[in-house]
């Protein structure tokens, strides 16, 4: 009884270590942990180990790939947009730094309003060696909260984020354009000492910018922080369940507070080399507060069950729904009923797992008590190819 | 024990009952989000429009009512809304975080100014300005942001706006970009987009109205954002 007391402390150490430290650092606190590695004690060049430790990290695998995204978003009712373009184009470097440290480096370009810009997507290292039952990156990186928001766009299993992925992860970002959410900081997960597959996902990142930025954005009062449990329950046969929490809290400059609150459930059933059955959902409650204004308040789901015929060939239809809770009638002050709503099937063509193609149609509606409903229709054709080794995600 | 309990009830699930779940659980989503779009959404009661439509009839201008606030001093004749004075648009956007286009266009005389008020609250407080002002004697009209207690100059970044011309603009206010608010300033006479900036701070609310001093004000609209970040 008392070891395995022991050992649950000692599990829970580096947890309180990271938390405390991160709290007590100065939250621009990509200098001070700069500083920090750089006083680092570094083997010296005399000594023999340094020798064993070159040879083993030169022959340490790096998976290398370039993907790109390639999207024609043909709307019935705005064409102005109406164009193929390169959504996305990415290179991406991942793998072990050394023995114990693992790395990656993901340079990545997107067209926004007839241009293409490139820039840094992520840039971290980490280790799932170093502390026990545990891993941990420190740098910049896609939020590990929800399911959606933790892969790359051409990742996604449909061509555009549904509309609570673009309102809370992506503000202000096109239909066509909204990615995921990342920002630079520390996430930490811990593997739970229990029978079930449990994870505990905490992060706090500096919160200068969340979403769709056109600059490096402006320091907020408090730095971003969030948490993100997961239960993993495996099936017999290949695949399981992955169902989350999330919850999310951040500042702006001004003093808005955002709090983020959702769960996600992620079921995978597979046959062979078939994903036959993929259901992924995610739902959403975001509150918003700053002094002197009404609270906002929001909400928004989705679903997306995806049947896959053989190894080349699947078919999802994914349902969103979008409702700003708080909205009210300026003159009356009553609450005004509102709900954004869309339909999206998605047909996806495998050719290999480096190449894909998929086509869809997105059925959006804005629905507001007292205004006509706003349509708006999009057939979309994508193409995803990637060269090199990609990575395999964990689920 | 009740998370072993739930793993031992999805270990025994068969593959049809997992099948039939997941239809039934789709097909609950697509009956709810019907369900819903019946319930409410297809009211066409306003009480915001029945507000604006109980306001005097020649009292618009672009297609827009407007109310006239206290302590002004406005007259409008033939299009044309001029004097000293503060009007509030009587149809407020329909949320906060959203994004529009204004359209105005003026004529500013001798030491005059006029400010386009947007996301702001009833008595136009909170929001963002433009504020474009001719000093006495000046040549040319001057531009500026005015965000909380923050004015911010864009007058030496802009085209010369001669002073005693009518000009006009579409003003792109994005109240929706994150924490940020993003504008851009088009005039199509002088070479389209002028600018885009953006400023550390949302509007707080869905009003927008105009303040006049020795100012006219001869065209206004409000459409969907030029700018679609697509």
């Amino acid at each position: 009884m008392r070891s395995a007391a022991r050992e649950r402390f000692v599990s829970l150490l580096p947890l309180a270590s990271v938390f405390a430290g991160a709290l007590l650092l100065p939250w621009t606190s990509q200098a001070t942990s700069m500083s920090q590695a750089s006083s680092m004690p570094v083997a010296s060049s005399s000594d023999n180990s340094s020798d064993t430790v070159a040879r083993a990290v030169s022959s340490l695998p790096i998976d290398i790939f370039a993907a790109v995204d390639l999207v024609g978003p043909f709307s019935m009712d705005q064409d102005s947009q109406n164009r193929w373009v390169p959504r996305s184009a990415e290179f991406s470097f991942s793998g072990a730094i050394d023995p114990m440290f693992d790395g990656a480096l993901v340079f990545a370009g997107h067209t926004e309003s007839d241009e293409f810009k490139f820039g840094l997507h992520e840039a971290y290292v980490g280790s799932t060696r170093l502390i026990p039952q545990s891993r941990f990156k420190l740098g910049k990186f896609l939020l590990g909260v929800g399911r959606l928001n933790q892969f790359h766009q051409h990742d996604w299993p449909f061509i555009t984020a549904p509309k609570v992925h673009r309102q809370f992860f992506n503000a202000g970002a096109g239909v066509v354009q909204a990615e995921s959410a990342a920002d630079s900081g520390v996430e930490y997960t811990w593997n739970l000492p229990t029978e079930a597959v449990v994870d505990l996902t905490l992060g706090v990142t500096n919160g200068y910018c969340f979403g769709h930025c056109h600059t490096e954005g402006q320091r907020p009062i408090h730095p971003l922080v969030y948490a993100h449990p997961t239960l993993f329950i495996e099936n017999e046969t290949s695949g399981g369940h992955l169902i989350g929490a999330t919850y999310l809290r951040r500042s702006d400059s001004v003093g808005t507070i955002t709090e983020l609150v959702g769960v996600d459930w992620t079921y995978k059933f597979r046959e062979a080399r078939r994903l036959k059955w993929l259901v992924q959902s995610e739902a959403y409650l975001q509150k918003r507060r700053r002094s002197g204004t009404d609270n906002v308040e929001q909400a928004g789901l989705y679903v997306y069950p995806q049947y896959a015929w053989d190894s080349s060939w699947s078919f999802g239809c994914r349902l969103d729904a979008f409702s700003e809770l708080s909205l009210k009638f300026v003159s009356t002050g009553e609450r005004r009923a509102d709900l954004d709503y869309a339909i999206v099937p998605t047909l996806t063509y495998r050719s290999s797992e480096y190449l894909m193609f998929r086509v869809a149609y997105a059925h959006e509606v804005d629905t507001t008590e007292g205004v006509g409903d706003q349509r708006d229709r999009q057939f979309m054709l994508q193409a995803v190819y990637i060269m090199g080794a990609h990575p395999a995600h964990d689920f | 024990m009740q998370i072993q309990s739930l793993c031992s009830r999805i270990d025994q699930a068969r593959f049809g009952r997992a099948q039939r779940m997941l239809k039934s659980m789709s097909l609950v989503a697509l009956v709810l989000l019907l369900g819903v779009k019946l319930s409410g959404c297809g009211s066409s009661r306003n009480p915001d429009r029945e507000a604006a439509e109980a306001l005097p009839e020649d009292q618009k201008l672009g297609g827009f009512k407007f109310e006239i606030l206290p302590g002004s001093q406005l007259s409008l004749r033939a299009g044309k809304l001029e004097g000293d004075g503060q009007i509030r648009v009587a149809s407020p956007m329909i949320k906060v975080n959203s994004g529009h286009n204004f359209y105005f266009k003026f004529k500013i005389e001798d030491g005059g100014e006029l400010r386009v008020q947007t996301f702001a609250r009833a008595d136009l407080s909170g929001g963002v300005e433009l504020i474009l002002r001719r000093p006495a004697g000046a040549e040319q009209i001057s531009v500026a942001l005015m965000v909380g207690t923050e004015e911010r100059d864009y007058t030496a970044l802009l085209p010369r706006f001669a002073a005693n011309d009518v000009h006009e603009l579409w003003w792109d206010v994005h109240n929706n970009d994150g924490d940020q608010m993003h504008t851009v300033l088009w005039n199509e006479a002088q070479g389209d987009e002028l600018l885009e900036d953006l400023v550390p701070m949302q509007g707080v609310g869905v009003q927008w109205g105009v303040r006049l001093r020795s100012a006219s004000l001869l065209g206004l609209d409000r459409q969907e954002v030029r700018d679609r970040h697509e």
